[in-house]
């Protein structure tokens, strides 16, 4: 190792100061976090993490809670604690995913701090052309005819030749500010025995885009942990009459009015809730609910999110019966009682002589016409199943419904019996069960409104902002720089264009963009100097400098 | 309702870009320059009648077609198509049309494949005006996407040939770059925020990790990824085109994917 820095004998490495070989801890995870490979492979890491959690979401048999259930009390072994903590259900909220969200935060959060400085700077200031600006082989140059062609002869100009060309080289940089400030450069000057120089800057400002970006995502993982870790939402269903407290802000929301509306297809195009919000009871605001269009009031949220029909409540049913069938009914309970009419006359037949239809609303008795009888519903069920320990709601959907009916005669309970929509032929009861066929059913609508709360939504707001505008700045609005050079040459005049976008590496047609902008400009110039002269020409450097750029080509 | 006139107008739009293709490589295989200015014909022409077809669509419906699987693949091949032409017609440089045209048939017949099904009804969610900007902002990104793979083709192809001048791969590279430059910010405020925004409006959260979120979540982490180690790691030529082509590999599995992961993107699928 020829080349190490020996460590001097009789120095301990406590007693050394510090050398930029042996950084501290934090010096050196500051290093880390702010190196563009580390933040490459957060990025991947973060990527594979959510191709994996887009499987693991449908796939993985066993996540956290079904681990909590089946390693019941051994939650406190690693294993089963990584299972819970490391595997919940959302993949996205779990441990892993989240330590890799806080490293790009970090990431992002360093990054920011290590380059602040120096787009701040590239933002707000106008660096004057370095030295060697104008000796690239990519630099413009324009000369004068009389410049170009005469010999270079040192001579002595008068004072007064001299005032006017200092006067000549005023007007050009004046001309040149006035032409870069039209197209929005912003232009310093520097005026010098034998040479102006302007320096140019186009959309400084964009410089700080990639800051904002930066900061703007940093925003938005912060905020969507906030939301992801605080925020609440519940789905509540809702009869029209119902509401949902929101006790913490001492509101209400109650439902007046709930709306499917369809299509001659039958398809559903929209629905609406129509809302009321009390403050105690006195109603303060009344809102139309629909999907696109949430209610928010003091914080929280109510999204039309779904529909259903009530599963065990119906606005009515309809039953359909013979109205001769009905009177025998009827006669049958007044001559021999209800116990052997009941035995008689359960079923209705298929054929109905006189049929009738009734319409029994929810809570209400309903006398039937012509009897003694009256109905009133009992039980509704959307999919009636039954099991060991009677009749239960299989689903929510509407696949066997099924209407318990109690029947009184006079003021006296006298049966009670299961309908069946789509079975009418068997109705299932005890006591007297009237010979009628369920025939129709009038569901009443809830509406599934989301509740919910974002507690970091301003951090989210902000963040879209910040990086919608960086990313504007960044790829919209490129800082654009030029540097301009008059000066004074021999007898005649040399303008030279620089632009740091332009360089031997840059593609070709990179360059043709702002050559295209400089060449009428420098035309200009040539000419406000040299107005009796030839026609300036664009070509080789004067005096040459460094390596020859392009041959030279008629401007 | 399987036929509406827009579908012939598709199909025609389709064979116009695979004789396009045909004539671009008729022109490479006998090196005859001739054949350059009918491959820009037939892909003008197809891009005219999917234009027609397109708006016949929106007529005929009352939404703009971005509201399913098959307008969405059509108007990613349809911006495609466009960005071709634009960029043939203005650079002259016909053999981008070798790469680029087979990326868009390919685009067409995935549409093709999808039910086509015209809905007349938009269900409640996608009846806002997010619908346009968004979606028509992602369509434009993946097209822009779609052109940078297939000049990343160009790219690794005409790299391999000894006679290609260097600036021919600068330009390559640098188009590559420029098409990237222009989807991702649309990819960004397009199908991210303004998806995150309506997602806001309309279901109650930013962000819900749905399928197509995840999906458009690798995508953009991807690019992201790209555009870092291009500018800090300076990742040019033909590292840069490998990630060019797997980033458009990707937006292809996340549009496929909603035919098999589901979720709330998946509209129009059946």
């Amino acid at each position: 190792m020829p080349r190490s820095i020996p460590t001097q004998p009789g120095r301990t490495g406590d007693q050394a100061s510090p050398s930029p070989a042996a950084p501290g801890l934090v010096e050196q995870v500051y290093r880390l976090l702010t190196d563009t490979r580390f933040a490459i492979i957060v990025l991947i890491a973060l990527a594979v993490a959510s191709v994996i959690g887009l499987i693991v979401i449908d796939q993985l048999p066993w996540r956290g809670e079904l681990a909590r259930g089946h390693f019941a009390g051994r939650e406190s072994t690693p294993l089963v604690w990584a299972l819970i903590h490391l595997v919940p259900l959302s993949p996205f909220r779990s441990l892993l995913f989240r330590a890799l969200l806080a490293l790009l935060s970090l990431s992002l959060l360093a990054c920011t701090i290590k380059r602040w400085r120096h787009h701040w700077r590239r933002a707000l200031t106008i660096a004057l052309p370095g030295e060697n600006t104008f000796a690239s082989p990519a630099v413009l140059h324009w000369t004068t005819r009389a410049a170009r062609d005469a010999p270079r002869e040192p001579s002595a100009p008068g004072a007064a030749g001299e005032a006017d060309r200092a006067g000549a080289r005023h007007k050009v940089a004046d001309l040149v500010a006035a032409y870069l400030k039209q197209r929005l450069f912003v232009v310093r000057r520097l005026d010098r025995e034998d040479s102006t120089t302007l320096s140019a800057v186009r959309f400084g400002f964009s410089e700080m885009g990639s800051i904002l970006t930066h900061l703007g995502l940093l925003l938005l993982v912060l905020g969507g942990i906030v939301l992801a870790s605080t925020g609440f939402s519940r789905l509540v269903w809702l009869r029209p009459g119902e509401d949902v407290a929101v006790p913490a802000k001492g509101f209400r929301v109650g439902l007046d009015d709930f709306q499917v509306q369809m299509t001659p297809s039958g398809r559903i195009s929209d629905y609406i809730s129509t809302v009321s919000v009390y403050e105690g009871d006195r109603p303060v605001r009344q809102a139309r609910v629909e999907v696109n269009h949430p209610l928010r009031h003091q914080g929280y949220s109510f999204y039309q999110s779904s529909y259903r029909q009530d599963p065990t409540r119906v606005r009515s049913v309809d039953l359909l019966y013979d109205a001769l069938v009905m009177e025998d009914l009827a006669f049958a309970a007044r001559a021999g009682g209800l116990a052997s009419a009941a035995a008689e006359h359960r079923e209705l037949p298929a054929r109905l002589e006189v049929p009738m239809t009734i319409t029994v609303p929810w809570g209400t008795r309903v006398p039937v016409p012509d009897t003694p009888f009256a109905v009133e519903i009992d039980t509704f069920l959307a999919d009636f199943r039954i099991e060991a320990d009677g009749p239960r709601l299989a689903s929510e959907e509407f696949h066997n419904p099924a209407v318990r009916l109690h029947v009184f005669a006079g003021d006296s309970l006298a049966g009670a019996a299961w309908h069946f929509l789509l079975h009418p032929g068997m109705p299932v009861g005890s006591g007297l069960v009237l010979p009628v066929r369920f025939a129709d059913v009038h569901p009443i609508w809830m509406t599934g409104l989301e509740v919910s709360t974002h507690p970091g939504s301003p951090l989210v707001w902000a963040g879209i902002a910040l990086m919608s505008l960086g990313s504007i700045l960044v790829f919209l609005l490129r800082r654009d720089q030029i540097w301009l050079r008059a000066r004074r040459t021999g007898e005649g005049y040399e303008i030279a264009l620089a632009h740091p976008g332009a360089t031997r590496q840059a593609p070709e047609f990179v360059r043709e963009a702002w050559e295209k902008e400089a060449s009428p400009l420098a035309i200009r110039i040539v000419r406000l100097l040299e107005p009796a002269g030839a026609p300036p020409v664009r070509g080789k450097p004067f005096p040459s400098a460094g390596p020859q750029p392009e041959a030279g080509r008629n401007a | 309702m399987n036929s509406t006139p827009d579908i012939a107008l598709f199909t025609a739009a389709f064979a116009a870009y695979v004789a396009a293709f045909a004539f671009f490589l008729v022109r490479s295989a006998t090196r005859r320059p001739g054949w350059g200015l009918p491959a820009l014909a037939a892909t003008l022409a197809g891009f005219a009648a999917q234009t027609v077809a397109l708006i016949l669509r929106w007529r005929i419906s009352g939404h703009p077609p971005l509201a399913s699987m098959f307008e969405y693949a059509s108007v990613m091949s349809w911006m495609a198509a466009g960005s071709l032409a634009f960029l043939v017609a203005r650079t002259r440089r016909y053999e981008i049309g070798n790469y680029v045209s087979p990326l868009i048939i390919a685009m067409m017949a995935i549409a093709s494949l999808v039910p086509k099904t015209l809905m007349e009804q938009l269900v409640p969610a996608l009846q806002s005006y997010w619908l346009h900007i968004h979606v028509s902002m992602a369509a434009i990104a993946e097209g822009a996407f779609a052109l940078s793979c297939g000049l990343a083709i160009a790219y690794l192809i005409k790299e391999r040939r000894p006679d290609t001048p260097p600036e021919e791969l600068e330009r390559l590279d640098a188009l590559n770059h420029r098409a990237i430059s222009i989807g991702y910010p649309l990819f960004t405020l397009g199908a991210l925020f303004a998806g995150a925004i309506w997602a806001y409006n309309a279901w109650g959260s930013f962000w819900s990790w749905d399928p197509k979120e995840v999906g458009s979540w690798i995508i953009w982490l991807f690019y992201t990824g790209y555009l870092h180690a291009r500018y800090q790691r300076g990742w040019r030529g033909r590292r840069a085109a490998i990630l060019a082509i797997v980033g458009f590999a990707m937006v292809i599995l996340s549009f496929v994917g909603n035919l098999f992961l589901g979720g709330q993107h998946a509209y129009g699928t059946e």
